[in-house]
């Protein structure tokens, strides 16, 4: 493949799954963008880039194909680095494709089954944001949006690692009523392939949801981890622990973060994870098994795969998220 | 969607594509499973969110004899989740013997196949919160339990079968949000059925009525309507529902009420066992997180070599009330029995109490007050405050002697039976006259399976078990019908001559009506029901998607409360 990729946030945990997955695909030396000097792993390029810096970016982009955005950060700065990166875009001709990492935010709290199409639920700040980069992305020539449900894979801080420690320190478990939600997993090897998908492809459509199918509730998930994790006997967890949890400790932990007293990995159970736990939503990814030929790791395996990297003390949070 | 009936205008006139009556266990787990499916469900529920004195009144009823049968209006909750917001939560499955037609019991024998049911089991458990069906030891905790009795040799009793305990989880508020968030389900609360009107050929129900205690009248008019009110009011709406069948709806042959099961349950006996005999007679958790006991079984074949019923049974502390039993323990729940609720306070009201004996229960507690506090703590802990609550009082006494709690098979007896009586309630309903009885078949049913016990415990060496074989009969009724277990009263058979409703638990004779509820089983097996009621509930939900599913995208939506109210 001739083509030249650049991974935008690809010292990122998403960002760095995408590059190995271009290697392993025959994509040649894609370029890995990061603001942060380090060294490129084998057969990748390093592109020194802040994908806040318009300049920078614009000649990132020089010689490049396709673009490969997984840049995360706070809202209101994704939502400028999306219409910086469509500018920058826009003043190369031809214009390179844009794969653009979103995430089933952008329904905000829609319940039931949601397909592309669907008109966008109450949003959060982050759904917002991440909408408003699809908008402004969208003014490219040619653009892909992939939303991605919850995106595990054995290190993967958010989906992975921060619910087995949360699980093995009782935590979390069977949550009752308030765990009824759809827990629309995707593994992130999944994602990764969907991206080649797409860059092979160069599918008709212009997002695609990305979840693995039967997608199982919350409590059921987090059973069949703990489970998997030795985390046992499973704890029910009552409807006032949940409560202190989201409406205590964590603010409590986030006044003490910003005052630079408390430890900065410290987990909690925001209110927003609560609310996400009980939204019955189910992610359709009927259109990328249709147009990306997309197939899915299976859940079971997937977990197993993880609680098996866990339990071999793999457990170190952090190391690869940006 | 909620709607309070007390919102309608006067003659609210709701449709729906299934119309259920009771939002118990079987109607909680048939509207979930409809409306998962996008079918147009209106439930309606006669209480509110909570108990409310006024509404659960409309439950009193007679009873033939007071010592036999609790109250009417007691073990049953009318309200939204119905008897699960007062359940144990012990969750167990019927054995594939009790669907056989055994020649030594009359009137046994089911007609759908073990099989048929089983598979509804796993769902069933799961919506239960008792995790998966996994019913023997070996299956739920794969790398081994301990048996309640080490060296037991189960010739005659299996010691490998496992009760499982729901939370326990109230239906209805557990799944609150989820009947809330179904886009085609609307709970009618506070809506009191009060008739379900035939069409002219009676064939069809036409019309459920509902009334609310202040006047409002509702009629809903639906393609199927499935009667989920539990073994007791199902009886009644049949019964009291007489205007163009003078006997109620669905009793041409006059069945309906009768053939009234409870369980027979008591503790008897003194188990002695050998010093040094390990025993494990409290919970186990599996993986999941659910408390799991093993018990004893009377196994199949002993049942048919003994010609008797279904029996198990469980190691038991001795009786509270008598203070000898020198158990700090026990004697705290004695002087605390105000406390605990009617539903599971009646063991500790049993016989006279003496000044003498609340003195001499003090003094045991003062004995061992390390116990006792110990005790009180794991009760705030683990049942007060925890969600998933410990199930029940497990007392490890000092000697190695227990009693036997046995829970057994009452047979189908026509002559055990609810009736409506003289009275009315406050919505004109007649009310209910419950004859509650048991036969010598019953009492043979534990006098055999104790002597095999018996039998079972010497020939293994562990120790002895010895019981006053003529007590059985005062045993098993010291407390009367096993409360809350009602079942047989709309009983399951192929034809109309032995049956209430057909395989597909439809009344027989009517098109359009269903049954599910502990009314339908035609035996009651050692099991506790409520398992085996969600699962009839969730196989009944297939069934009627199947009767839908073509005409199901053609109807209309939901209506709108402003449409409701108009």
């Amino acid at each position: 493949m001739t083509s030249r990729v650049l991974v935008l946030g690809g010292a990122g945990y998403i960002g760095g799954h995408v590059l190995r997955a271009l290697c392993a695909g025959g994509f040649e030396q894609p370029l890995l963008g990061t603001r942060r000097a380090r060294a490129a792993p084998a057969g990748v390029q390093l592109c020194r880039v802040d994908a806040l810096d318009r300049a920078a970016l614009r000649a990132a982009l020089d010689g490049v194909d396709a673009v490969v955005n997984c840049v995360a950060g706070a809202p209101r700065m994704l939502q400028r680095q999306a219409a910086l990166l469509a500018d920058a875009v826009r003043a190369h001709t031809p214009q390179p494709l844009v794969v653009q990492l979103s995430s089933m935010a952008v329904y905000g709290d829609r319940e039931g089954r949601v397909d592309e199409g669907a008109a966008p639920g109450r949003l959060s700040a982050y759904g917002a944001a991440k909408r408003e980069a699809e908008r402004e992305l969208a003014r490219c020539e040619r653009s892909v949006m992939l939303r991605a449900g919850c995106v595990y894979g054995p290190d993967s801080e958010q989906w992975t690692l921060r619910i087995a420690r949360l699980l093995r320190e009782g935590r979390l478990g069977d949550l009752g009523a308030a765990g009824d939600g759809r827990c629309n997993l995707v593994h992130v090897d999944d994602v990764a392939a969907a991206v080649l998908h797409v860059l092979r492809r160069a599918p008709r459509g212009v997002a695609f949801n990305l979840a693995a199918p039967q997608a199982p509730s919350w409590n059921e998930y987090l059973v069949r981890f703990a489970c998997l994790l030795d985390a046992t006997p499973v704890r029910r967890i009552t409807p006032r622990r949940l409560a202190a949890e989201a409406y205590l400790r964590a603010p409590l932990l986030k006044v003490l973060r910003r005052a630079g007293a408390g430890r900065a990995a410290a987990t909690t159970i925001t209110p927003s994870l609560l609310a996400l736990f009980r939204q019955d939503i189910v992610l359709d990814s009927q259109a990328a098994e249709r147009e990306l030929r997309q197939r899915w790791v299976p859940l079971d395996q997937g977990l197993a795969a993880c609680a098996a990297a866990l339990r071999g003390g793999v457990d170190k949070p952090g190391l690869l998220s940006a | 969607m909620f709607i309070d009936a007390r919102g309608f205008a006067d003659d609210a006139r709701l449709q729906a594509q299934v119309c259920i009556v009771g939002g118990g266990a079987a109607g909680i787990a048939l509207a979930l499973r409809l409306g998962q499916r996008g079918i147009d469900v209106v439930l309606l529920e006669a209480g509110g969110r909570r108990h409310e004195a006024r509404t659960q009144r409309l439950y009193e009823g007679e009873v033939t004899d007071a010592r036999l049968h609790p109250p009417a209006d007691r073990y049953r909750e009318r309200r939204l989740g119905g008897s699960t917001a007062t359940w144990g939560g012990r969750c167990v499955p019927f054995d594939p013997i009790d669907f056989e037609a055994r020649d030594y019991i009359p009137h046994s024998g089911w007609p759908i196949s073990y099989e048929e049911l089983a598979r509804y089991y796993d769902e069933a458990s799961l919506l239960c919160e008792a995790g998966p069906a996994r019913y023997r030891a070996a299956d739920a905790f794969p790398d081994g339990s301990a048996p309640p009795v080490a060296g037991f040799a189960a010739a005659r009793f299996s010691d490998d079968t496992l009760e499982r305990f729901s939370c326990p989880t109230d239906f209805g508020q557990r799944y609150r949000l989820r009947l809330d968030g179904a886009a085609r389900t609307r709970v009618v609360l506070h809506a009191n059925v009060t008739a379900l009107r035939l069409d002219g050929d009676g064939n069809r129900i036409a019309a459920v009525l509902a009334r609310t205690l202040d006047g409002r009248r509702i009629e809903v008019q639906a393609d199927f309507v499935v009667l989920a009110a539990g073994g007791l009011e199902t009886a009644r709406l049949l019964l009291a529902s007489h205007d163009r069948q003078p006997a109620g709806i669905g009793n041409g042959h006059d069945l309906v009420g009768r053939y009234y099961m409870c369980h027979l349950a008591g503790t008897i006996g003194n188990l002695r066992l050998g010093h040094g005999v390990a025993v494990a007679h409290g919970y186990q958790r599996s993986a999941d997180g659910v408390y799991c006991r093993r018990r004893f079984a009377l196994r199949e074949d002993a049942q048919r070599t003994l010609r008797c019923g279904n029996f198990i049974a469980r190691l038991h502390h001795p009786r509270i009330g008598d203070p000898a039993h020198g158990s700090a323990v026990l004697s705290l729940l004695f002087l605390a029995r105000r406390l605990i609720p009617y539903e599971y306070a009646k063991r500790l009201h049993d016989g006279d109490s003496a000044p003498r004996d609340w003195l001499a229960h003090a003094r045991n507690v003062a004995r061992d007050p390390c116990a006792a506090f110990a005790f009180a703590w794991q009760m705030l802990t683990q049942r007060k405050l925890a969600s998933r609550k410990f199930p029940s009082i497990i007392v490890t006494p000092r000697e190695p002697c227990f009693s036997l709690d046995f829970h057994a098979e009452q047979v189908p007896n026509p002559s055990s039976r609810v009736q409506l009586s003289e009275q009315r309630d406050e919505l004109g309903m007649p009310r209910l006259r419950i004859d509650w009885r048991h036969t010598q078949a019953d009492v043979d049913t534990v006098q055999r399976a104790l002597a095999a016990f018996a039998a079972d415990v010497r020939d293994s060496g562990v120790g002895r078990f010895d019981y006053a074989a003529e007590s059985i009969e005062q045993e098993m009724l010291r407390y009367g019908a096993y409360g809350g277990h009602h079942i047989g009263t709309a009983r399951m058979a192929a034809t109309p001559r032995t049956g209430v409703v057909d395989t597909d638990l439809r009344v027989h004779g009517v098109g359009n009506l269903f049954v599910a509820s502990a009314a339908v089983f035609p035996t009651s097996s050692q099991a506790n029901p409520t398992l085996t009621i969600v699962a009839l509930a969730l196989r009944l939900g297939d069934h009627l998607q199947r009767r839908l599913a073509p005409a199901q995208a053609a109807s209309p939506a939901a209506l709108s409360i402003e449409e409701l109210a108009a």
